[in-house]
C-alpha cells in the first residue's frame, strides 16, 4: 500500500515539479507583457479620468462591467467543483481538477476585483462601499446593491482563499519535506505553518475543510445573485427582471466549467498528466457545461417571454426589435446555445480538440452576453431622445487583454511553484480504493 | 605658527575711503532686497467699503450688448466686481427679460484667454496711444470705415465730424444686415422704412421664411408677445394661428400650426399668390406666372393662408425672412394694408439703412487712403472680394476687433476692441429705445471702443463716458439732466426715446411689378437652392470662438461644433448619401464640402447651409465646421450638389427624434383639447404602488417646475444660461460625439411628420428617485423641500444613477473639465466647480432657493411667490418654464401647474417627477 501510495506521490510531484522550460518561459513572459499592459492602461485611466474609456452617456456601464461579471462568473466553477461537488462526494472526479480550479476562482476573482475599483470616478474612495466605523457617521447606502456586491465578492474571496489555503497545507508540507534546497525548505516550511501529519492535526483539518466547503457552497449560488441585483434592481429595460438571479448563477457555472476545460486540458497535456485528469473528468465537466448551458437557453427564452408577456412597451421593443447589439446578440446565441449542444453526442465530449472550441466558444458567448445584458437596456431605454451608441477604446480592449495577461501570469506562476494536483487527497482516494 | 595663523587672515589696511566702499557695499547689498515691485503699489484694505461693493453678495448693473449695431438690454450680475451672468433687461423693448442663446453667452467672451491682448503694429506690439496718435494724424485724404450696421447717436456724430475732416466713406458690413427689408419697404414707400411688430395684437401670423422667433433683433420679445397669444385655456380669441412657409425646421417652425415645407426662393411665388388672394392689386400676369410656378400643396396652402386673413382682417401680421428679396417684403406690407392690419412704420434705427458705400468699391478702390475695419472681419465673410489686395493697397490699414481673425493678418496694425462689458455705449432697439451701456468691469488689457476710435479720427480728446453723456444730454430736451442720466442707467433705457409711428401708405409701383416678374422666372435648370441661413448659435460667425455656443445643440438638428448641408430624406436619398456623409455644393462663386444631414420637415428642393463656420481665426473656431461663405454672394443659391465621398463626424447631442409609441411628448389640436380637456389625466398623477407614497419625508416649502411644450421654441437660451448660472463645462466635438455633453439642461425634440413637440429636458426632481436608491455612498439624496440633491463631495462615481434615470438627465466629469485660465472668472462663487469623477445634474439652481431663504430668514419674512426665478425660467423669453412653490396661488406657476394639460413624463414608472409639461396645444386651421 505504501508502495504504492510513494509511487503516486513521485509520480505526480515529480511531474508537477518537472521543468516547463522554454515553453513555459514564453507563455509567462507573453502574460508578463499583457500584464504590463493592464498596469499600463489603468495608470493611463488613472492619470486621466475614466474618459479614457469608451462609457459614455447613456451607456454609463460598459467593458468594466461587462469584464467584472464575466470574471467573476469565471470564479464560479472552481468553487462549485471544490465545495458542493465535495460535499456531494463526487470525490474520483473532483480530486483531480479540485486544485486547478480553486485557484483558477481565486485569480478570475483577482481579476474581476480590479475593475469595480477602477471603473469608479473616483477608485481613490472604493473604501466608501463598505461600512467601517467613520467620523461622519455615513454609512452606504443599504437600498444599493453595490454595497452588496463589495460585501459579497470580497465575502467570497475570502471563504474561497481559506478554502484553498486549507486545502494546500498537507502538499506545501510534501514539498517542504521534500524540498532539495534549504531557500525552498524554508518558504514551503512558512507556507505548510507547521502542519506534522498526525492524526490530530488530521482531524482537525477534515473537520475544519468540510465546514469551509459548507460555507463556501452557498456563497457559489449567492454571489452571483447579488451581482445579478446590480441590474435586476434598476429600472433599466432588460435589467429589471426577477429572472436575473438563476439566471446569473447558471451562466456563471457555465463559463467557469468553461474556463476549467480550457486550462485543464493544456496543463495536463504539457504535464503528461493524463491519467490523473483523466477523459472522464473531462467528460463530466462537458456534461455540467451542457446543463447549465441549457439553464442559460432556458433564461434566454424566458427573458423574451417575460418582456413579451408584461406587454411593456419599452421591454418588447428591446428584446424584439433590431439594435446595435444585435449582432452581439445572435453571435451569443450561437456560441452559448448552438454551440454545447454538440456535447450531446460522447465522442464530441472525448474529443479535446472539440471539448477545448466549444469551450472558448463558450467563453466568448458569455462575455458577448454580458456585454448585451449591460450595453442593450442602456442604450434604448424608455427615452427615445437619449438614445446612444457605445464603442469602446483601445484603452478598454488593453485593460481586457490585461486581465487575461495577469491571469495567465499568476496561473503559469501557481503551476511553477505550488502543487496544482492535490496529492493528498489523490492519496486519500487511494487509501479508501 | 604665529605668522602662519596671520597669513590666514586678510590683510586689510582699513583705510578711510576703505571704509566707506565698505559701507557702500553694505548698503548696497541690503538695497537689493528691498526694491519696489511695480504692479503693487500700496495696499488699502476695505476699512470702510465702497458701498456698492459687498463680498459675497451680487451686485446687479444694467448694459447693453449690441449685434449688428441694434441694441439687447441686459442686467449683469456682477460678484466682487466680476460680471458672472447676464439675463435681459426687462425694461428693454429687445429682450423683455428674455434671453438669446448668444446673449447668454457674451459673458464667457469676456474672460475669453483667446482674445486679442495687445495692440500691435506692423506685427510689433505698440501701444494704444501710440495707435491713437496715428489715428490723429491720418492726412486728410479718403479714409474707409467698414464696420457692421451702428444706431449709436454718439457714433452718428463723430462719424459727422469725421467727414468734416475727412474724404469719409463708411461701409456698412453685416453678411446678415437687414438691408432687403429697408430695400423693399422703400420700394412701396418710398424711403427706407423699419416695422415695428406687435405680434400680441395679431390672430393670425404669417412668417415667410422668417424665423421671427429664433433669430433677428426682436427674436426674444417677439417670443414674449407670441407666447401671450398661446393658451389654450383662455378665452375664444386666446390662441393666434402661425402659418410657416420655411425650406428648413426652424423654431418658429416647430410652434407652427400650419407648416409648409417651400424652398426660399419660391417664397416669392407663394407671397404674390397670397398678395393676389387677399386682393392686392397686382398685375394679373403676376399671379399667374406665381400659380404656375408653384406645386399644387403650395398654392393651395397660399389660398388658405389667404382665407384665414380676410377672416382676420385688421388682426394679422405677414413678416418676410430677413434674407427674402426686397419685393416679398414690399409684398408682405401691400398684404397687410390690404387687410387693414395696424402696421406701425417708424425710422430704423441703423444710421445707414441703405449702405451708400459697399465693399466691392473699397475692393475696386485704385488708391484707397486709409482703411479702418472695425469689428468685423469682411476677409471671412466677403472672400469673393479679395480684400487682402485693397488693404495691401492702403495707406494706412488698422483692425479693430475682439479676437484676432482673417482680416487682422491683412491690415498694418491691430488694436483689441472693448467688450460691450467694458466701455460706454449707446446702441438704439429696433424700435428707437436707445440705451446707455455702462461699463461693468475695467478691461483686463489694453483695449478700445469704437467710440474711442472714431473719436481718435474725429480729433475728439473726450472719453467715451463723456461723449455718451454729453450726446445725451444734447439730444434729449431733459430739464433735470443728472437724474434722468442716473435714471436712464439705473433701468438701462432711456425713457421715451422710441420712435415715433410715421403716418404713410405703401403704394405698389412698377419697379417693384418688375422685381417681382424676375423672381419669378424660372430659375436655372440642373441646379439646386442653397439657402444659406445665420447660425441660431454662431449668427454670422462672429461668436464662433465662444464654447458654449460652440458646443449649443442646434434647435433643430442636434448638432454641435459645426454646420451641414440639411436637406429632406428625399433630397438625401436622390443624391445617394445618408447622414454624415460629405457632399459637395458648387455655387455660383465657389465651393464646399461638407457632412450632409438629413432634417425632417426640410423641403426636397432646398439644402440649407448655416454660415459662421470654419473659420482662420482663434484656436476653438479653427477648423470647426465649413466655410460657406465662398460659395456666392448671395443667401438664396442655386448650386450643384453631389455625393463627395467619405464621411465626417457629425457630433449631435440627439439622434433618435421619433417618439417610438412612447407617450413622452403628447400634442393635440386646440379643437381636440376643446372636446375632451381631460385628455392628459392618465399621464399624471399616483401610480398604484405597494411601496409606501408620500410620508412625512416632505416637509415645509415644496418646490416644482412646469414646462409649456405649447410656447417652447426650442431656441435653448435655458441651456446657455444654466451653463453660465451652474458652471457647466463644455467638453468638445469628440467627446460630445461620444454622448459626453454636459448640458443640465437640454431641448429633446420629437419630430414624426409634421408633429412636432420641443420638450426641454432636465432633472425631473423626481418624488420616488431611481437615481437615489443605487447610489452605494448616499451621494444623491432627496431635501425636505422636495429636491433631488447632488452631494459632489460625495460622490465616488459609480455611475450607477446615471443607468438608472430614465430620463437620462445626469452628467458625469469624465475628465477634469475645469477652467483653469481666467474663464474661471466667470464661475459662478455660489456653485461648486465639480471635479473629475463625480456626477452632477440639474439642482433646480438650489443657490438661488438658498439664497432666497437666507434673505427670507434675515427679514423675518417667509418666501415670496416668484421670489425664486431659475436660470432657465428667466431666460426663456417665452416663459415656458416658470418655477415655484407647489401651493402658491395667483401666479403663472400656479396657472400652469393648475392647467388641465399637465402630464409627467415617463409617468407609468411611478417616479412621481416635481417637473411636469403642459401638453402642446396646436391650432391648425379646419379644412386647410
Amino acid at each position: 500500500m505504501s508502495e504504492k501510495l510513494r509511487d503516486l506521490h513521485d509520480d505526480v510531484f515529480g511531474r508537477m515539479r518537472a521543468r516547463g522550460g522554454r515553453q513555459w518561459r514564453i507563455a509567462f513572459g507573453v502574460c508578463g507583457l499583457f500584464t504590463l499592459l493592464l498596469v499600463g492602461s489603468l495608470s493611463w485611466t488613472i492619470y486621466k479620468g475614466i474618459g479614457v474609456w469608451g462609457t459614455n452617456m447613456p451607456a454609463a456601464w460598459a467593458f468594466a462591467i461587462i469584464n467584472f461579471v464575466w470574471w467573476i462568473g469565471i470564479g464560479h466553477a472552481g468553487t462549485f467543483i471544490s465545495a458542493i461537488l465535495y460535499l456531494l462526494e463526487q470525490n474520483s472526479w473532483r480530486n483531480p481538477i479540485s486544485r486547478l480550479t480553486e485557484t483558477m476562482t481565486i485569480f478570475a476573482v483577482v481579476q474581476a476585483g480590479l475593475f469595480p475599483i477602477f471603473h469608479l470616478g473616483r477608485p481613490w474612495f472604493a473604501y466608501w462601499l463598505f461600512p467601517y466605523p467613520d467620523i461622519m457617521g455615513v454609512w452606504p447606502n443599504v437600498k444599493s446593491a453595490l454595497p452588496w456586491d463589495a460585501a459579497a465578492v470580497s465575502t467570497y474571496f475570502t471563504v474561497s482563499v481559506l478554502f484553498w489555503f486549507t486545502g494546500l497545507l498537507p502538499d506545501l508540507a510534501s514539498l517542504r519535506d521534500h524540498a532539495p534546497t534549504r531557500r525552498q525548505r524554508i518558504l514551503y516550511g512558512l507556507l505548510a505553518m507547521g502542519w506534522r501529519g498526525d492524526a490530530r492535526s488530521w482531524r482537525h483539518y477534515k473537520v475544519t475543510y468540510l465546514m469551509l466547503a459548507s460555507i463556501a457552497a452557498p456563497l457559489v449560488i449567492s454571489v452571483h445573485s447579488v451581482v445579478s441585483s446590480d441590474f435586476a434592481i434598476g429600472l433599466t429595460p432588460g435589467w429589471h427582471t426577477t429572472l436575473q438571479p438563476p439566471y446569473f448563477v447558471a451562466g456563471a457555472i457555465f463559463s467557469g466549467f468553461a474556463m476549467v476545460i480550457v486550462l485543464a486540458i493544456p496543463v495536463r497535456f504539457f504535464y503528461r498528466l493524463e491519467h490523473v485528469i483523466t477523459d472522464r473528468v473531462l467528460e463530466n465537466c462537458a456534461k455540467l457545461m451542457l446543463i447549465t448551458g441549457c439553464i442559460v437557453a432556458y433564461g434566454y427564452m424566458m427573458e423574451h417571454f417575460g418582456a413579451y408577456y408584461t406587454g411593456d412597451a419599452d421591454e418588447r421593443s428591446l428584446m424584439f426589435g433590431f439594435h446595435p447589439t444585435s449582432i452581439a446578440f445572435w453571435m451569443m446565441i450561437s456560441c452559448n446555445v448552438l454551440a454545447p449542444q454538440v456535447l450531446w453526442l460522447r465522442r464530441a465530449r472525448r474529443s479535446k480538440v472539440v471539448l477545448l472550441i466549444v469551450s472558448l466558444l463558450v467563453l466568448l458567448g458569455m462575455w458577448l452576453e454580458r456585454y448585451v445584458i449591460v450595453v442593450q437596456g442602456l442604450l434604448r431605454d424608455q427615452l427615445p431622445s437619449a438614445w446612444g451608441n457605445y464603442m469602446p477604446t483601445i484603452v478598454d480592449l488593453g485593460i481586457l487583454a490585461g486581465t487575461l495577461g495577469f491571469f495567465g501570469l499568476l496561473f503559469l506562476a501557481f503551476l511553477r511553484f505550488m502543487p496544482f494536483i492535490p496529492v493528498s487527497e489523490l492519496k486519500e482516494e487511494a487509501v479508501l480504493e | 605658527m604665529k605668522g602662519d595663523l596671520h597669513s590666514l587672515v586678510p590683510r586689510v589696511e582699513v583705510t578711510r575711503r576703505a571704509a566707506l566702499k565698505l559701507l557702500a557695499t553694505g548698503v548696497a547689498a541690503l538695497e537689493t532686497g528691498c526694491f519696489e515691485r511695480p504692479g503693487d503699489r500700496e495696499i488699502v484694505p476695505y476699512v470702510q467699503e465702497p458701498p456698492e461693493l459687498r463680498p459675497g453678495v451680487t451686485t446687479r448693473y444694467t448694459g447693453v450688448l449690441s449685434l449688428d449695431g441694434f441694441g439687447y438690454g441686459v442686467i449683469v450680475d456682477t460678484h466682487d466686481g466680476r460680471p458672472t451672468k447676464l439675463d435681459g433687461n426687462p425694461a428693454h423693448p429687445a429682450t423683455l427679460g428674455g434671453s438669446l442663446p448668444w446673449l447668454q453667452a457674451r459673458i464667457l467672451d469676456l474672460y475669453d484667454p483667446q482674445r486679442s491682448r495687445e495692440p500691435t503694429m506692423l506685427g510689433q506690439p505698440a501701444s494704444w496711444a501710440a495707435i491713437a496718435a496715428q489715428l490723429r494724424a491720418l492726412p486728410r485724404g479718403p479714409l474707409w470705415i467698414v464696420m457692421p450696421p451702428q444706431t449709436s447717436p454718439t457714433i452718428a456724430a463723430l462719424l459727422a465730424r469725421i467727414a468734416a475732416r475727412h474724404d469719409l466713406r463708411v461701409v456698412t458690413h453685416a453678411p446678415l444686415a437687414r438691408t432687403a427689408v429697408y430695400r423693399g419697404h422703400e420700394l412701396v414707400y418710398g424711403r427706407p422704412l423699419e416695422q415695428q411688430l406687435d405680434l400680441a395684437r395679431a390672430d393670425v401670423v404669417v412668417a415667410l421664411d422668417a424665423d421671427l422667433l429664433g433669430t433677428g433683433p426682436m427674436a426674444a420679445a417677439w417670443s414674449r408677445a407670441f407666447a401671450s397669444r398661446r393658451k389654450p385655456e383662455g378665452g375664444p380669441r386666446s390662441m393666434n394661428r402661425l402659418w410657416v412657409a420655411e425650406p428648413m425646421q426652424t423654431p418658429t417652425g416647430t410652434l407652427a400650426d400650419e407648416r409648409l415645407p417651400i424652398a426660399a426662393g419660391e417664397i416669392a411665388a407663394l407671397a404674390t399668390l397670397i398678395a393676389a388672394e387677399v386682393g392686392v392689386a397686382l398685375p394679373a400676369s403676376l399671379g399667374q406666372t406665381a400659380q404656375a410656378r408653384l406645386g399644387e400643396r403650395a398654392a393651395s396652402w397660399a389660398r388658405h393662408v389667404a382665407a384665414d386673413l380676410v377672416a382676420h382682417r385688421g388682426a394679422s401680421a405677414i413678416i418676410a425672412g430677413d434674407r427674402q428679396p426686397p419685393v416679398v417684403h414690399a409684398l408682405a406690407r401691400m398684404i397687410d394694408h390690404a387687410l387693414g392690419n395696424p402696421v406701425v412704420m417708424t425710422t430704423p434705427a441703423v444710421l445707414d439703412p441703405l449702405p451708400t458705400h459697399g465693399l466691392d468699391e473699397l475692393a475696386s478702390a485704385a488708391n484707397p487712403g486709409a482703411v479702418l475695419v472695425l469689428d468685423c472681419d469682411p476677409l471671412y465673410t466677403a472672400p469673393h472680394l479679395h480684400l487682402a489686395g485693397v488693404l495691401a493697397r492702403s495707406t494706412f490699414s488698422l483692425h479693430a476687433g475682439l479676437y484676432a481673425n482673417a482680416t487682422t493678418a491683412a491690415c498694418r496694425g491691430h488694436i483689441p476692441l472693448a467688450h460691450d462689458l467694458e466701455t460706454w455705449t449707446d446702441p438704439r432697439a429696433l424700435d428707437g429705445t436707445l440705451a446707455i451701456g455702462q461699463p461693468t468691469i475695467r478691461p483686463r488689457f489694453e483695449v478700445a471702443s469704437i467710440i474711442d476710435v472714431l473719436a481718435e479720427l474725429a480729433g475728439v480728446t473726450l472719453d467715451a463716458r463723456t461723449l455718451v453723456h454729453d450726446q445725451l444730454r444734447g439730444q434729449a430736451a431733459l430739464d433735470v439732466f443728472d437724474t434722468a442720466w442716473t435714471t436712464a442707467l439705473r433701468t438701462g433705457v432711456v425713457a421715451g426715446s422710441a420712435f415715433r409711428a410715421e403716418t404713410i401708405t405703401p403704394t405698389w409701383r412698377s419697379p417693384a411689378t418688375d422685381a417681382l416678374a424676375a423672381l419669378l422666372a424660372p430659375p436655372p435648370a440642373n441646379t439646386v437652392e442653397v439657402a444659406l441661413a445665420p447660425s441660431p448659435a454662431l449668427h454670422d460667425g462672429r461668436f464662433a470662438p465662444n464654447a458654449w455656443l460652440q458646443e449649443l445643440p442646434h434647435p433643430i438638428t442636434k448638432q454641435t461644433w459645426g454646420n451641414a448641408a440639411l436637406m429632406s430624406r428625399a433630397t438625401a436619398s436622390a443624391l445617394g448619401v445618408s447622414n454624415e456623409d460629405l457632399v459637395r455644393v458648387r455655387g455660383p462663386v465657389g465651393e464646399a464640402v461638407l457632412p450632409a444631414l438629413i432634417v425632417e420637415g426640410a423641403d426636397d428642393h432646398a439644402v440649407t447651409i448655416e454660415l459662421g463656420h470654419g473659420q482662420h481665426g482663434p484656436a476653438i473656431a479653427a477648423g470647426i465646421g465649413t466655410d460657406v461663405y465662398g460659395l456666392g454672394d448671395a443667401m438664396i443659391l442655386r448650386a450643384t450638389v453631389s455625393k463627395a465621398g467619405g464621411t465626417r463626424v457629425v457630433p449631435r447631442t440627439q439622434i433618435y427624434m421619433a417618439e417610438h409609441g412612447r407617450e413622452i411628448a403628447p400634442l393635440v389640436t386646440l379643437a381636440a383639447y376643446q372636446r375632451d380637456p381631460k385628455l392628459a389625466a392618465h399621464l399624471r398623477g399616483d401610480q398604484a404602488s405597494l411601496l409606501p407614497q408620500g410620508g412625512d419625508r416632505f416637509k415645509g416649502v415644496q418646490w416644482g417646475m412646469t414646462i409649456d411644450t405649447s410656447i417652447c421654441s426650442g431656441c435653448s437660451a435655458c441651456m446657455v444660461a444654466c451653463q453660465a448660472e451652474n458652471n457647466v463645462p463644455t467638453v468638445g466635438p469628440e467627446d460630445v460625439a461620444k454622448g459626453r455633453a454636459m448640458h443640465w439642461i437640454r431641448i429633446d425634440r420629437y419630430i414624426e411628420e409634421e408633429r412636432v413637440v420641443n420638450e426641454p429636458m432636465l432633472c425631473q426632481h423626481c418624488e420616488n428617485a431611481p437615481c437615489e436608491y443605487v447610489c452605494p455612498v448616499n451621494a444623491t439624496d432627496h431635501s425636505p423641500d422636495g429636491l433631488n440633491e447632488q452631494v459632489y463631495n460625495r460622490c465616488v462615481g459609480t455611475r450607477f444613477c446615471a443607468n438608472n434615470c430614465p430620463y437620462k438627465v445626469r452628467r458625469f466629469n469624465w475628465f477634469a473639465y475645469e477652467h483653469e485660465d481666467s474663464r474661471s472668472l466667470q464661475y459662478n462663487p455660489d456653485v461648486t466647480v465639480r471635479s473629475r469623477g463625480v456626477m452632477e445634474k440639474c439642482t433646480y439652481c438650489v443657490q438661488r432657493i438658498r439664497g432666497a431663504e437666507h434673505r427670507a430668514i434675515v427679514d423675518h419674512r417667509a418666501i415670496q411667490p416668484g421670489e425664486v426665478v431659475t436660470a432657465c425660467q428667466a431666460a426663456c423669453p417665452t416663459g415656458a418654464i416658470q418655477f415655484g412653490m407647489l401651493d402658491e396661488h395667483d401666479t403663472a406657476f400656479a396657472t400652469m401647474r393648475a392647467s388641465r394639460r399637465r402630464f409627467e413624463a415617463l409617468h407609468d414608472l411611478g417616479t412621481r417627477p416635481r417637473t411636469q409639461y403642459l401638453v402642446k396645444v396646436t391650432n391648425p386651421k379646419e379644412g386647410a
